[in-house]
């Protein structure tokens, strides 16, 4: 007989699901195509972090990656709250460059989507994923 | 969440962007533009692209913004973090991208947009003649700003443009599921 699952393992199924959803919904955009998606963890474990890179990100190729949270809805059902990065390629390698903290966070981050371009592998080459 | 907002603000930041490219192109004079015909339309597009960001932030926030060229006026609660703000983690952004500089170039040009001012004839204007002591003078013979400045308002509508329309693509990307 199959065991119960714990609650961790509800949520992370929760969140896996979630996750699934909102990068396919945004692999299938053609306005700032997806090229990139890592998720990684921060310090709440509620909280779901996602890295998304996009081609034709709008601001300077050095500005610092967008921050941003989500409370959950009706359309994002996790727990916790949702945090989104946005950037472009350029903005993402200014990040590594710069060594900003949440590079390290999303080196131990896992790839969730990639478009498979030469830009998706050279990104994932310098994260290290 | 009602994505009624999102959607409504999407065509007023693609517009903005618009307007930024076409501000760009401006400055650099292609044929058969003329010397003096580049202040005045670099800088009305500058305007145009900085007052559509406005009100298309303002519409994300999910209130109707008046269709008056002055959308700056929202400005001080946005960046205040008062309720018009709806996305409270974006006031440090907001703080950040409106600096002093920021603030002093999107009050230029919005005060060089045609009724910027008010309905007056008088006054100096990116578009149409205005008479001044009983003489009419021109926006494309008008000394407007120095190459310098001209750069700096360009800077700032590119600025001000992108990071509100990266501010609305990371809403949009939460929601549209």
């Amino acid at each position: 007989m199959a065991q119960p699952m714990t609650g961790d393992e509800r949520i992370r199924e929760l969140h896996d699901r979630a996750v699934t959803e909102l990068v396919a919904a945004h692999a299938r955009r053609t306005d700032e195509p997806l090229v990139l998606a890592v998720r990684y963890s921060g310090r709440d474990p509620f909280d779901v972090h996602l890295l998304e890179v996009l081609a034709d990100f709008p601001g300077a190729d050095d500005d610092e990656l967008l921050a941003t949270e989500f409370e959950p809805s009706a359309q994002l059902r996790i727990l916790g709250k949702l945090h989104l990065t946005l950037g472009s390629p350029s903005q993402l390698r200014a990040a590594a460059g710069r060594g900003d903290a949440i590079i390290a966070d999303i080196r131990r981050g896992t790839v969730v989507f990639d478009d498979h371009s030469d830009e998706a592998t050279g990104l994932k080459a310098l994260l290290e994923l | 969440m009602s994505r009624r907002w999102v959607e409504d603000a999407r065509p007023w930041f693609y517009q903005a962007a618009s307007d930024a490219r076409a501000a760009e192109a401006l400055v650099q004079r292609p044929a058969p533009l003329r010397r003096e015909d580049v202040g005045c339309h670099a800088a009305a597009m500058c305007a145009q692209a900085i007052e559509k960001s406005l009100k298309g932030y303002v519409l994300l926030n999910r209130a109707e913004p008046a269709m008056d060229h002055r959308p700056d006026g929202y400005l001080p609660a946005l960046l205040r973090g008062d309720r018009q703000l709806q996305y409270r983690d974006h006031r440090g952004r907001l703080n950040k991208l409106f600096d002093a500089p920021t603030r002093a170039a999107v009050k230029a040009l919005l005060d060089l947009t045609p009724g910027g001012l008010g309905p007056r004839r008088d006054l100096v204007n990116t578009e149409y003649p205005w008479k001044v002591a009983n003489r009419w003078r021109l926006p494309a013979e008008e000394q407007f700003a120095p190459h310098a400045k001209l750069m700096a308002w360009l800077d700032a509508a590119k600025r001000v443009s992108g990071t509100l329309r990266s501010l609305w693509i990371a809403v949009d990307r939460a929601t549209a599921i």
